[in-house]
């Protein structure tokens, strides 16, 4: 049997709660050693579908910039666009898709401010759309622990 | 005794000549105020043959703090808001010599009472939340009503543009958009089509320029059995504005003191010891402008931790938790305004 991450992290938290925070005499050490615990929780469950997460957000951001070229009229911003659509995940490590989140929603701000400037009803829309796809992204970044 | 124990007896025999046989004892670190490193601790000692003890609070800068105020601010704020009515712990010694205890610090009186910590389930404040609601919204008030150019104010952020209070929601902003842009690895475009809106549509200006706690809301103050507030904590992000960056901060729905009293007789609570009229459009402003200052202090937390500048747990379980919470209360706000589908 394969002793798993998630396991050996459960059971760092069992020892802090069980062993290691009756034995402190000072409350100021028994609060960080309970907040040690509970970030280690937050960590565990977090861990699992992280990557799936950040992969789903690239593939919704790149939907949008797909929609936009209509209402974009700046050459960079398009070109930038066009560019983020055609990449593709080049790696699945943490870092690597760190990177590229960073890339993609900074290129959704400049979108999204860009289609706030417009007077059209199709930027309306786009602006509506982002606020939607943020909300939905957000549901499921949430620490379930 | 503890080095640092020794240390503060040290300083503080150095600053009370008057003082025979002073001793520190039970000093501890106790949570709260992680802007700054708080202690509790006891002084006693003898003066014109009597004895004497006093029940202190040592307030330390940080290594790394949330948001790193400057370190004299609290300090300064205590003592001009010393004979106004506001309950404020009494400031004793602030000192920025760094050979005393290697960073500055000030000591102040240690207040009795229950901060009534908002996360927990129960009721924080047994049993008494219609005195402590009732004085939590009268003292927030009478802060608002006071003069905004107290001797000592002067060092506060917004002091140059007292008379200029359409000024202060756009200073505020670009602080808050500031800390953003230095800690913030991966931009949210949530909290950044946030702080776009509030741009397009500024609130009306304040009918005064009033004192801002900075960060009113439950947690951050003393109550006692009777229900009264014994003192009102943690100033560190104190400035001139508008008053009503205060009342919205105190309702942001993470520490809402309206879960325990209700928010329209606070309000109005509010009105009567401030002589101003609450304009709803201007609240709901601010309430999107807290959220976003909300997610600019973690973002600082999150840096901080980061960057291994500070170590706390608290400050790792903001910095783990928080955001998610106040970019959720950002999207209600933008859903209500129908940006959304």
């Amino acid at each position: 049997m394969k002793l798993r991450l998630d396991t050996v992290v459960r059971g760092v938290e069992k020892v802090i709660a069980d062993d290691l925070a009756p034995l402190l005499g000072d409350p100021f050490a028994q609060d960080a050693a309970r907040r040690a615990q509970a970030l280690l929780a937050i960590v565990r469950t977090f861990r699992d579908d992280e990557v799936a997460l950040k992969v789903a957000e690239h593939d919704r951001l790149r939907a949008i910039f797909a929609d936009a070229a209509s209402i974009v009229c700046d050459d960079d911003l398009a070109a930038r666009l066009k560019q983020a659509i055609a990449a593709p995940e080049t790696a699945l490590t943490h870092s690597a898709l760190d990177i590229e989140t960073g890339r993609l929603r900074s290129l959704l701000v400049d979108l999204h401010a860009h289609a706030e400037e417009q007077g059209s009803e199709s930027a309306a829309a786009l602006c509506r759309r982002i606020w939607t796809t943020l909300k939905e992204i957000e549901a499921g970044r949430t620490p379930r622990a | 005794m503890n080095d640092l124990a020794q240390r503060l007896q040290g300083f503080l025999i150095a600053r009370m000549p008057q003082a025979d046989d002073l001793e520190v004892s039970g000093l501890a670190r106790i949570s709260g105020g992680s802007s700054q490193e708080t202690y509790r601790f006891d002084a006693s000692w003898r003066e014109n043959g009597s004895g004497q003890t006093k029940a202190l609070i040592l307030r330390r800068a940080p290594e790394a703090g949330l948001v790193n105020a400057k370190h004299d601010l609290e300090f300064s704020v205590y003592r001009a808001l010393e004979k106004t009515g506001i309950p404020i712990p009494k400031a004793h010694f602030l000192e920025t010599d760094p050979r005393w205890l290697d960073r500055p610090f000030f000591i102040m009186d240690r207040a009795p009472g229950d901060p009534g910590h908002f996360f927990g389930a129960d009721d924080p404040y047994q049993g008494r939340s219609d005195a402590v609601g009732a004085a939590f919204w009268t003292n927030l008030g009478k802060l608002a009503s006071l003069d905004n150019e107290l001797p000592g104010l002067d060092v506060l952020r917004g002091a140059q543009s007292v008379g200029n209070p359409g000024a202060h929601w756009s200073r505020e902003l670009d602080r808050w958009e500031a800390i953003l842009d230095e800690g913030e690895a991966i931009v949210e475009p949530i909290v950044r089509g946030a702080i776009r809106w509030l741009r397009r549509n500024p609130p009306p200006p304040p009918s005064k320029t009033a004192i801002v706690h900075g960060d009113y809301r439950s947690g951050n103050f003393l109550f006692v059995p009777d229900g009264s507030i014994s003192a009102i904590l943690d100033w560190e992000m104190c400035h001139l504005g508008d008053p009503l960056e205060d009342v919205a901060w105190a309702i942001d729905p993470m520490w809402s003191m309206e879960r325990f009293f209700p928010l329209e007789t606070g309000l109005a609570l509010w009105e009567q010891a401030s002589g101003l009229t609450i304009n709803r459009d201007a609240l709901e402003w601010w309430s999107l402008f807290a959220a976003v200052k909300a997610c600019a202090l973690w973002t600082a937390a999150e840096k901080s931790f980061e960057d291994g500048e500070n170590t706390e747990m608290i400050v790792a379980l903001t910095a783990m938790r928080a955001p998610g919470f106040h970019r959720k209360v950002i999207l209600d706000h933008m859903q209500r305004k129908g940006a959304m589908a």
